[in-house]
């Protein structure tokens, strides 16, 4: 990819965005289900977030299309468009299995005596995954099936291997909202999954360097914020073809 | 005790283990007065001690227990078997990887065997000065004990991560589990116990705004799962255990640099 972004920045600087090929021009499904209370905050913090409007060419699912068939639309279609598609996916995961709101799934599977519907595993759909980068906001999924998606050709995914906590009380809120929205928007405009992955561990470890050393120590709920901080960090995995 | 930051979470389970079972000291001497003398001032910093008064006494004892520290005054009434002043290198074996600070009330210069102790690389300590080389000797045996710990939990953690992503367990390492096992488990209590405590200290402990696997966590929500060990529980001593052994960048740095 690092080629298609060289290129793609020099033919930005030389002609501006609006004169890139069709064929060239990144496709981004950003995938933000919202069913229940975190849910909604990811999709509050993210639909309608300013920097998602400077590329053209997002897909945005949010509950009403957030379904497996349209992301199997949207995989087949796109295969056939561009060079360079991207998923971002913010939401409730397992270790073989991105989650939806209940029925929008390919089935639905009940996790913790909770009703989710089932948008991606391992064996559906598997068709048009060669060329796909993935970010997954979500818990456990570099755990089984970012590692099988991650041997695709060409596809690469960013995402966590164990569950994820957050903290949301005293800044926490605050603080996730910026972290999410500002790694979205960079994958959005940049589409590169290394420079967001490096990013991210930078923001952790200043991040837990504040809560732990720093003037955050003194915040009400400092203890829980550093346990959500370190799991994040640890927690992040890429996995690649090669 | 208030936790005044996180970062002392780790010495504090170390300080906290010595209390309980992790630091043991054994205190040889035939005087009284010695042993009185230095047992209230090693329990205060945390030891465990137990004193004998003649060498049969301290192998009983040596037998029985592992120590982590052992003050042996060098010169005592010969045992049974005929072992005297010469305890210390005749009983080395026995002593195990104790820590053993040899003291004695006579001026050193003046001891042909604190010589031969030197040569055997033990050196022995004037009772007057012994204060100063016992602290330092527990700092020692404290950074020790945290870099076992820490290493121990770290490779159990490893072991099971690894056991857990793959199903028919290749490569999966039952011996290292087996070792570091045991010592996970005993500082597991204090683990819980301090993970409670930092919990209790936190200054807001009403909101209900811990969001973990689906779930919205208060902290007295938090602190009954880790109680009843559940597995969302475990979760959350795991990622307690993680955040003890997390090292800022700059410390992984040197780590490599070095």
């Amino acid at each position: 990819m690092a080629n298609f972004n060289t290129f793609n920045r020099w033919w930005r600087d030389l002609w501006g965005h609006r004169h890139l090929e069709p064929t060239l021009q990144p496709l981004i499904c950003l995938i933000v289900p919202a069913y229940d209370n975190l849910t909604h905050l990811f999709h509050s913090w993210l639909v309608g977030h300013w920097s998602l409007h400077v590329s053209t060419r997002v897909t945005l699912a949010t509950k009403a299309n957030a379904s497996y068939d349209e992301l199997r639309k949207w995989l087949s279609k796109s295969a056939a468009e561009s060079h360079y598609r991207l998923v971002i996916f913010c939401g409730h995961g397992t270790p073989d299995a991105l989650l939806t709101a209940p029925n929008l799934g390919f089935g639905n599977v009940s996790v913790k005596g909770v009703e989710h519907g089932m948008l991606v595993n391992p064996f559906v759909p598997p068709e048009s995954r060669d060329a796909l980068s993935w970010f997954c906001f979500c818990c456990y999924s570099a755990h089984f099936l970012g590692k099988l998606l991650g041997t695709y050709p060409n596809s690469r995914f960013l995402g966590y291997h164990a569950p994820i906590s957050f903290e949301l009380a005293h800044g926490g809120r605050r603080f996730w909202r910026k972290l999410l929205s500002e790694a979205v928007a960079e994958l959005v405009n940049g589409h590169d999954l290394d420079k967001l992955r490096r990013r991210l561990i930078a923001e952790y470890d200043s991040a837990i360097a504040y809560y732990k050393s720093g003037s955050g120590r003194s915040n009400p709920r400092q203890f829980f914020m550093v346990l959500s901080l370190v799991r994040h960090r640890t927690a992040l995995s890429m996995h690649s073809w090669r | 005790m208030r936790l005044e930051a996180y970062g002392d979470l780790l010495d504090d389970i170390v300080n906290r283990s010595a209390r309980g079972v992790l630091f043991r000291a054994l205190v040889l001497d035939d005087e009284e007065d010695f042993i009185e003398q230095v047992k209230p001032g090693l329990e205060a910093e945390g030891l465990v001690v137990d004193a004998a008064k003649s060498i049969a006494q301290a192998r009983r004892l040596l037998d029985s227990q592992e120590y982590d520290l052992v003050i042996i005054d060098i010169f005592l009434p010969a045992d049974p078997e005929g072992h005297g002043d010469r305890f210390i290198l005749t009983y080395r074996s026995l002593v195990g990887k104790a820590e053993i600070i040899p003291v004695t009330q006579m001026q050193i210069e003046t001891v042909e065997y604190a010589a031969e102790l030197d040569r055997a690389g033990t050196q022995v300590i004037p009772k007057g000065e012994f204060w100063p080389v016992v602290k330092e000797k527990i700092e020692e045996l404290r950074a020790r004990k945290i870099h076992a710990i820490s290493e121990a939990l770290y490779r159990v953690n490893e072991s099971v991560r690894k056991a857990l992503a793959s199903p028919d367990l290749p490569g999966f390492d039952m011996k290292g589990l087996e070792r570091d096992l045991p010592l996970a488990l005993r500082v597991l209590p204090h683990l819980q116990d301090l993970f409670v405590r930092a919990i209790e200290d936190m200054q807001d402990q009403s909101s209900r705004s811990f969001c973990f696997l689906g779930r919205t966590f208060s902290a007295t929500e938090v602190i009954s799962e880790v109680k009843e060990g559940t597995s969302v529980g475990a979760e959350f001593l795991k990622m307690f255990i993680e955040s003890l052994l997390y090292e800022p960048p700059q410390r992984r740095d040197e780590k490599h640099d070095g």
